[in-house]
Order: structure tokens, then C-alpha cells, then sequence
């Protein structure tokens, strides 16, 4: 063993840390324990760095479940396992969010049956998320996923809910097929025993109808009720939240300034909530088109190419390719059609 | 106007749309690139393109093909006219109007029955006329900028035509407004206000 440096504890104290000079002496130590006695140690540990991190237990997320998972403490494990994962989102590290969520999946079966259901969904519900930011073809599999394990659990607003969400990356190969989801969704919405869920599916519905369908007074004016129910129920963030979706009807109905300044202020509102990375954010995606699209048709050109840039900046930053290209397909459509058409300039 | 820096947008990004997820986006990049290669005067470039979106459109119906769409058929529009094809114009105005009136999407309703009455100009002073008092109309209420100066150019034309020239001062009067509001939004983007200012069409109303 030698001395490696010291550390300062979260409660200020200093203390003396050791290795071993070669990771294999380390190996050999740790597979003499009996697997008993190992497990015990991991658990100590586990709890010790838990008590002295508790202010701070995302940035010790992933040594916490790591000793939890050792020490066979599995709804402990979990629970570190899904805050590391929400620690990496923030980062926007995608690839370690998707490795730890699904290895919180892989967890699953040593859960008591009681804390399973919740777990399930719930991982399972942030990693479709995750491969949909990420363009991933898996989004719609884990989906499917989900919606399986929600109905079989009876978990019908959590069943729902994920139809809609695969409503979006099966858009991207079928109109079909996404028109499928939604009207199972609308259908099982009348099993939905809370009022606000119900009119929160029907605004979802209406408007992912009108994305593959194409426009629908009937449809838009269904959404338009559903979101005066959302408005009067009184969540700022529920309400927030089906604004930016519905900033598509707007820009769709030609209510483009109405539909910017909607958008732009329900992110506002989703932002200062915090939770999560924007980037993890389904109604952060939505905006991502309909602001400059909204600031190209309102003639608010210098605000739309700024904003496009903006975006690319910070997508090129997260490495994100594709929705960088996206951004720039954008920028083109304000160029052409902004810029560069009038009768005399063919 | 930036036609070749829109076209080098498109040009670039085409290739990272071939993923079967990005189909979606690889429409709206082909109807674009092939509008701008009409107005750099390739068009059998623009005719390829614009019928590889029209072709990705028939073979599989995805989200916002709708909206696409408009556009495509806006594209086709102006490839006819462009290339002096009045008869084929007239039918692929004609197509454009018919998809934006099954929508509630202004800005695109007002081009297509300016487009309209661009096609009719050449043979029907009348017919265009309908035309561009439809498209005034469209736009009543409606805050539609990205057509408005344009709605208003075609229609001081079309009153010149017909000697209206009191008519055709107030239209073009109401385009000139809407061009310097669309300017003044891009103060700041010097570059790019000097490509609108200088087009062909703004100028000839700025004079």
C-alpha cells in the first residue's frame, strides 16, 4: 500500500487516502473475501458514503450503486443507478445515461415486487427518451417496452402516456403507423380516471393527429377545449408543458406570433423548473422547431437566423450531429423563402 | 437574395438525411434545394429534386408532409414559370392552390393565389386579377409578412397593367412597408439585408 494524497470530506474534515501500488494485489485481496463477507463490506462502505455524501449524492451516484449492487442491496442500487443516469443527463453524456438506465433494467428482476412497477416505467420511460433525443431506432422498441409493462402493471396514465411519446419517432418512417398509437391512445383515455389527464391526452392526440393527417378544424378546435380544461385544472408546468405542442396549431393555424410567444414562454416555465437537462426534454425538441419557423413567418428574420444559431452552437457542442443538420435545414428554409423569393428574382 | 447559400446548406446536409429516421427531413431538404436551383436558373438540377420530394412523399406519408408539401408544390410553380412552360404552370399553380385552401395556413393560401395570378398575367389580365383580390382578401386579419409584400408587388403590377396607376401607387405603397419592416428585422445581419434590399423584386419596388 502507499499513501495517495488526501481528501476533504463534505463536512470539511481531512482524511488520509491509500491504494495499493498495483491493481492486481488490489484483485487478488478483493477475491480472497468470502462473498459473504464481501457483500457485508460493500454495504458498509455503501452506507458510510452515503451518510458523509448527503448533501451531495448525485456526484457519488454511481460509486453508491455500485457498492449497493455488491452488497445485494437492490432497491438501493436502483435508486443510485437512476440518480447517476439523471447526473449523466444533465451532462448531456448520452451513451453513460443509456448504459446506467439499462443496467437499472437489468436490476429489475431482484427488486421486491412492490417497488418493480414504478422502477420499470420509470427507467424505462427516461431511456425511450433518451434514444429518442438521440435519434435512436430503439426509442420505438423501448416504447413498445413500456407500454407492455405499463398495462400489464395497470398503470393505464403511464400506458398512455408512452403512446403517445412513440406517436413522435414512429412519425419519422410512418404516418400510419403513428396514427395507430394515437387513436389507442384516445381510445384508452376513456379509462383514464383523472379529468386532467384525460383532457392532457386529448390536447396530445389532436395534435399529433394534425401532425401526420394533416389540418383538421374538428381536431384543432378538440385541442383548443382540452387545453382551457389543462388551463383551468391550474399546473403551471402541465399546462406549460402541452403549450409548446400546442404552438404547432397555432403556427399551423397562422397565429405565428401568438404561437412564439407561447412557446418561448412555457419553455421558460419548463426551464426554471430544472429538472432535467432541456436536452432530455420532449417538449424542448418541439420548440426546436416551431420558434424559428413561427419568427420566419411573424418577418422576424434576424431573430430567427439568430436563434437557429444559436442552437447549432449549442448542439455542435454536445457533438450532436444530426439534429445540428436539422438546425441548418432551418436556416436554409429562411434563407430560401425569407431572403430570396419574389416574383422578379426567378 | 442567398439562393446559392441556401443551396450550399442543402447541398451539404443532403447526405446525413439517407437514415430511413431522417426521411422527414430529407423531403423538406429537397423541395428547398430544388427551389433554389430554379432560381439559379439550373432546372433540370431543381426538376430532379423537386421531383425526388414528390416521389419520397407518394411512396410513404410522414409527419408535416402536409406542410411540406405546400412548399413542394410552390417549388414546381415557380420551376413552369421559369422555364416559360405557362401550361404547365397553370396546372401546378392550380395544384398549389387546391393543397394550401385544405389548410388554415395563410402566408401559404396568399402565395399560391399570387402564384396564380403570376401564371394568369401572361394570358388573362382578368383571371389574374381575381387572383390577387383573393389573395388580398386572404391575408385580411392575418399577420403574413412572408407573403404580404409580395401579395401587394404582383398586385401593383397587375393594377399598372390594367392602368389603375392610383391602385397600383397604394399597392405598391403597402409592399414598400412591408419590405422595410422585414429588413429592419434583420439589423444586425448586414450581409444578409443587403441580399434582400438588392433583389430584383424589392428593388423594383423600393425603386
Amino acid at each position: 500500500m502507499r499513501p495517495a494524497g488526501c481528501q476533504h470530506l463534505p463536512d470539511g474534515t481531512l482524511f488520509q487516502r491509500f491504494e495499493f501500488v498495483h491493481a492486481l494485489y488490489r484483485e487478488v485481496f478483493y477475491r480472497r473475501q468470502a462473498e459473504a463477507r464481501r457483500a457485508k463490506l460493500h454495504q458498509r462502505i455503501g452506507e458510510h458514503l452515503e451518510a458523509l455524501c448527503s448533501e451531495r449524492l448525485g456526484e457519488v451516484a454511481p460509486e453508491l450503486a455500485h457498492h449497493f449492487e455488491e452488497g445485494s442491496d437492490w432497491p438501493r442500487a436502483m435508486k443510485y443507478l437512476r440518480l447517476a443516469a439523471e447526473t449523466a443527463g444533465r451532462r448531456y453524456a448520452l451513451p453513460e445515461t443509456t448504459a446506467l438506465l439499462r443496467h437499472a433494467l437489468d436490476l429489475l428482476g431482484n427488486l421486491p415486487e412492490a417497488e418493480r412497477a414504478v422502477n420499470e416505467t420509470e427507467v424505462l420511460a427516461k431511456l425511450a427518451t433518451v434514444y429518442i433525443v438521440s435519434f435512436d431506432g430503439r426509442a420505438i422498441d423501448t416504447y413498445e417496452a413500456l407500454v407492455q409493462r405499463a398495462a400489464h402493471y395497470g398503470l393505464i396514465d403511464v400506458e398512455v402516456r408512452a403512446l403517445l411519446d412513440m406517436a413522435y419517432p414512429l412519425s419519422w418512417n410512418s404516418s400510419e403507423r403513428c396514427l395507430g398509437v394515437v387513436e389507442r391512445a384516445l381510445r384508452l383515455s376513456a379509462r383514464q380516471e383523472d379529468p386532467l389527464m384525460q383532457a392532457t391526452t386529448r390536447a396530445s392526440c389532436f395534435v399529433r393527429r394534425l401532425w401526420v393527417c394533416g389540418w383538421d378544424l374538428r381536431d384543432a378546435e378538440e385541442c383548443r377545449k382540452a387545453l382551457a380544461e389543462i388551463r383551468a385544472a391550474g399546473d403551471p408546468i402541465v399546462l406549460a408543458r402541452h403549450l409548446v405542442d400546442y404552438g404547432f396549431v397555432q403556427w399551423v393555424s397562422s397565429e405565428y406570433r401568438e404561437a412564439h410567444r407561447s412557446t418561448v414562454e412555457s419553455l421558460a416555465i419548463l426551464s426554471r423548473k430544472g429538472e432535467e437537462h432541456p436536452y432530455l426534454s420532449l417538449a424542448y425538441w418541439y420548440s426546436q422547431f416551431i420558434v424559428p419557423w413561427s419568427l420566419l413567418f411573424v418577418g422576424e428574420w434576424g431573430e430567427a437566423l439568430r436563434e437557429i444559431k444559436a442552437r447549432i452552437t449549442m448542439v455542435d457542442k454536445n457533438g450532436d450531429q444530426f439534429r445540428a443538420q436539422t438546425l441548418r435545414l432551418y436556416q436554409a428554409w429562411v434563407l430560401r423563402y425569407g431572403l430570396c423569393w419574389g416574383p422578379g428574382d426567378l | 437574395m442567398d439562393f446559392a447559400g441556401a443551396l450550399a446548406i442543402c447541398d451539404s446536409i443532403l447526405p446525413s438525411f439517407q437514415h430511413p429516421a431522417a426521411r422527414p427531413w430529407r423531403r423538406l431538404c429537397l423541395a428547398l434545394a430544388g427551389s433554389a436551383e430554379t432560381a439559379l436558373g439550373n432546372y433540370e438540377g431543381a426538376l430532379e429534386q423537386l421531383v425526388a420530394a414528390q416521389d419520397d412523399m407518394e411512396r410513404q406519408i410522414m409527419i408535416a408532409d402536409w406542410i411540406w408539401c405546400m412548399w413542394l408544390e410552390s417549388g414546381l410553380t415557380d420551376l413552369w414559370l421559369a422555364k416559360g412552360d405557362l401550361a404547365q404552370a397553370e396546372t401546378q399553380a392550380k395544384r398549389f392552390l387546391n393543397v394550401t385552401l385544405s389548410t388554415a395556413e395563410r402566408t401559404c393560401q396568399a402565395l399560391a393565389w399570387e402564384a396564380n395570378a403570376r401564371v394568369a398575367a401572361a394570358t388573362d389580365l382578368m383571371r389574374a386579377k381575381d387572383c390577387i383580390t383573393a389573395a388580398l382578401s386572404t391575408m385580411e386579419g392575418f399577420e403574413v409578412p412572408l407573403a404580404a409584400w409580395r401579395v401587394h408587388a404582383t398586385a401593383a403590377e397587375l393594377c399598372e397593367r390594367m392602368g389603375d396607376r392610383d391602385l397600383a401607387q397604394h399597392q405598391r405603397t403597402l409592399s414598400r412597408a412591408r419590405i422595410l419592416e422585414l429588413a429592419h428585422s434583420l439589423i444586425g445581419e448586414e450581409t444578409l439585408r443587403k441580399t434582400f434590399l438588392s433583389a430584383p423584386s424589392v428593388r423594383k419596388i423600393l425603386g
